[in-house]
């Protein structure tokens, strides 16, 4: 790598010091090939777990593709969600001793009085924090690409995942790298980083599951507290439910609980015949726009609620007319006027256990969840921007000297 | 408000060109209600090995910290390489090569690597690292540790590692905190060395020690701190002859027969009129004229004694 960098003078910016040098102690560390194996071992095991569950579950097995994509989806959003909440564990622990270790280590003031500049200092640590986090989010595709082998997850959304993913692991090393330049022992600093990635995770939801109680019914409590919560805004991203009725994904009852309360299912039991994509709807979604592909089809209401499905009738009610659209990529979009309220996604796991019959194709209607207008998952990246930046802004002015306190 | 900016302004950082590497005026450093640094009016001329010396607790380090630009004096000023250390942070840093009292080393990391890093911390461009590091190793003799990892050294060659990061951007001024301070006789010989090499490159070195007798052959002006304040500044021998003023000196004669004499005289001249006294005028069978504590060490202790809080 260095030859290489110095064959090319001036071609690449250099390297941020502390970035480098920590990378090089933290891959000699004792305990870095524990922290990577460890992390696949748990998510091997999910896996197995996952693929044993959801295959002896899903009728049919392999033979019909579309049990096997059931089966697919299970097992992608069981790895996502685990891979989230190991990185809720991980990068805390890993980030929180930046700053207080060095200050510990009483390196931190010979650090200070060079030429870097703090911003660099911090930005420093936080990338070294984060490359591990990605080298570990890297080190898992080889098992978030079994879904591929037996089908219903896109590249696409495996992407999508990932991001999330990523993007989680940046805001709570922001906060642990703040709470690091902050508090003098690295002791503390972890306990204050794991305790605002708590606020974040389970913290809103009890929040929500508060304001749920005094509120009484339903649906009635506003999610906005759930724009904080990185699961949350995950399971607004990797939208879509795998129908196998025991291994259901995880992101389903958290999507379920921010999103209005206006969804169903439909189905088309006409789905083969032309390649045409259909459409159905629930009830409280405005017209289709003019020149939209529309065509009818049934809908079976269901009420919000952890789990789905509830009530089902017995046979499927047919609506019309139907109020949505097919956009130009195929997408099902069901607009109200001002702008995309929700899409339907094509389920192609059957309909057994639902109502429908095997064959006919359920439609997830998924209205999108909002948080003041923008969409939840909009919004939890906007507040984490917001928190991020205001985190490393601190630890930024917290290792800028001269300091009127002692700071050895 | 207008008195305080003014108060700011008043003090003119020295001239370019004037001899003098360190200026402070009216330092002070207040902890809550202690006085870590009281009212200290430095010169520290260029090129100069320059002795802060006290007990601990004396305020060196504090002052040195504060020369490095990592602590804002309560009051006061301080000009190093003609730059404020407050408003102008990074001027210092440029110039001023800052080893502290501890040392602090990086795990899983080798000598070469712990120098290029701090190479890259003050931006030197990667084709010269190599040149460099060669450079440093052999000024402080450490080219066979050169692949040894930082933390199997020992502590006279993490103190000698220390002094070349600090030496990594050739800085004009260097601030030695108790550079000696754990090693053993023969690393402080070492380091002693190598200071005067330091020197001979023109250098200018502020080295605060508690170990007075090493001070006084190494430094070329001696600075004694006391809780925070100044007591005496000058070369080692004028410092030497004003604290002897103070404290007189002990000598101790011993007569043919076994007889022994105790005498405090004031200064060389009246040690040599005393001797003269008594060869001469009283004609005694002189064995041995012997001056008990004529080093600045044991002059220190009587003169910080009293003091001492």
């Amino acid at each position: 790598m260095r030859t290489l960098l110095s064959r090319l003078p001036g071609t690449l910016p250099p390297l941020n010091p502390v970035l480098a040098r920590e990378l090089k102690q933290r891959m000699r560390g004792r305990l870095t090939w524990l922290v990577v194996t460890g992390y696949l071992a748990i998510l091997a095991l999910i896996l197995r777990f996952v693929y044993l569950g959801a295959s002896q579950s899903s009728s049919g097995a392999f033979a019909d593709p579309l049990a096997s994509a059931s089966v697919g989806r299970s097992i992608f959003h069981w790895l996502l969600f685990f891979m989230l909440m190991l990185v809720c564990f991980i990068v805390p622990g890993l980030t929180a001793s930046a700053i207080s270790g060095e200050r510990e280590r009483q390196t931190l003031v010979s650090l200070q009085v060079t030429l870097l500049r703090p911003r660099s200092i911090v930005l420093g640590k936080l990338l070294s924090s984060l490359a591990f986090t990605s080298l570990l989010v890297v080190a898992s595709l080889p098992l978030l690409s079994v879904p591929f082998l037996v089908g219903g997850v896109s590249v696409t959304e495996v992407l999508k995942g990932v991001a999330m993913i990523l993007l989680t692991a940046v805001v709570l090393a922001c906060l642990a790298v703040a709470s690091s330049a902050l508090l003098r022992r690295t002791q503390a600093a972890t306990v204050i980083a794991y305790g605002l990635t708590a606020a974040l995770t389970v913290g809103t939801f009890i929040v929500y599951g508060g304001q749920r109680a005094m509120d009484g019914p339903i649906g009635k409590a506003s999610p906005a507290i759930l724009a904080l919560n990185p699961f949350v805004a995950t399971a607004d991203v990797v939208q879509g439910r795998a129908q196998s009725s025991s291994f259901d994904s995880p992101f389903t009852a958290l999507a379920d609980l921010i999103r209005p309360d206006t969804f169903g299912f439909a189905t088309d039991s006409g789905f083969g015949a032309a390649g045409v994509t259909r459409v159905a709807v629930g009830k409280g979604f405005a017209p289709a726009p003019a020149g939209a592909t529309t065509v009818p089809a049934t809908f079976v209401p269901t009420t919000i609620g952890f789990g789905t499905g509830a009530p089902v009738p017995d046979a499927p009610v047919p609506v019309t007319p139907p109020d949505a659209a097919v956009s130009s990529d195929g997408k099902i979009v069901i607009s109200d006027g001002s702008g995309p309220v929700g899409q339907i996604l094509i389920d192609p796991s059957g309909g057994s256990g639902n109502g429908f019959q095997f064959g006919q194709f359920p439609v997830d209607v998924q209205p999108q969840a909002k948080v003041a207008g923008v969409r939840l998952w909009v919004a939890w990246l906007l507040t984490s921007i917001v928190i991020g930046g205001l985190a490393l802004l601190v630890a930024v002015r917290r290792v800028s000297l001269p300091s009127a306190r002692d700071s050895s | 408000m207008t008195d305080v900016v003014a108060l700011d302004e008043v003090e003119e950082p020295p001239e370019a060109g004037a001899a003098v590497a360190v200026r402070t005026a009216g330092l002070t450093k207040r902890f809550g209600d202690l006085y870590a640094v009281r009212d200290l009016t430095l010169e520290v001329p260029t090129g100069s090995v320059f002795g802060l010396i006290g007990p601990n607790g004396a305020g060196k380090s504090t002052t040195l910290s504060i020369l490095a630009s990592v602590l804002t004096p309560t009051s006061g000023t301080a000009w190093v390489a003609g730059c404020d250390p407050v408003h102008d942070p990074r001027g210092v840093r440029r110039q001023v090569g800052y080893m502290p009292d501890v040392l602090g080393v990086y795990d899983n990391l080798s000598v070469q690597e712990y120098l290029e890093f701090f190479a890259a911390a003050y931006s030197l461009p990667r084709s010269t690292w190599k040149g460099l590091v060669d450079g440093l190793l052999e000024l402080v003799g450490l080219e066979v540790k050169r692949t040894s990892m930082v933390e199997s050294l020992s502590r006279g060659m993490k103190q000698r590692l220390a002094l070349a990061r600090a030496l990594v951007h050739d800085p004009e001024v260097l601030l030695l905190d108790e550079p000696a301070s754990g090693l053993d006789p023969r690393a402080r010989v070492e380091l002693r060395v190598l200071l005067g090499e330091l020197q001979s490159m023109g250098k200018t070195i502020v080295i605060s020690s508690h170990i007075l007798s090493e001070m006084e052959e190494m430094c070329s002006h001696i600075a004694i701190m006391e809780a925070g304040r100044l007591l005496a500044v000058g070369s080692p021998k004028e410092i030497g002859a004003r604290l002897t003023a103070v404290a007189g000196r002990k000598v101790v004669v011993h007569l043919a027969g076994g007889e022994v004499r105790n005498f405090t005289v004031a200064d060389e001249d009246e040690q040599q009129a005393l001797l003269r006294r008594l060869v001469v005028d009283e004609g005694l069978a002189v064995v041995e004229f012997r001056v008990e504590g004529s080093g600045l060490e044991d002059v220190f202790m009587q003169v910080t004694e009293g003091t001492l809080q």
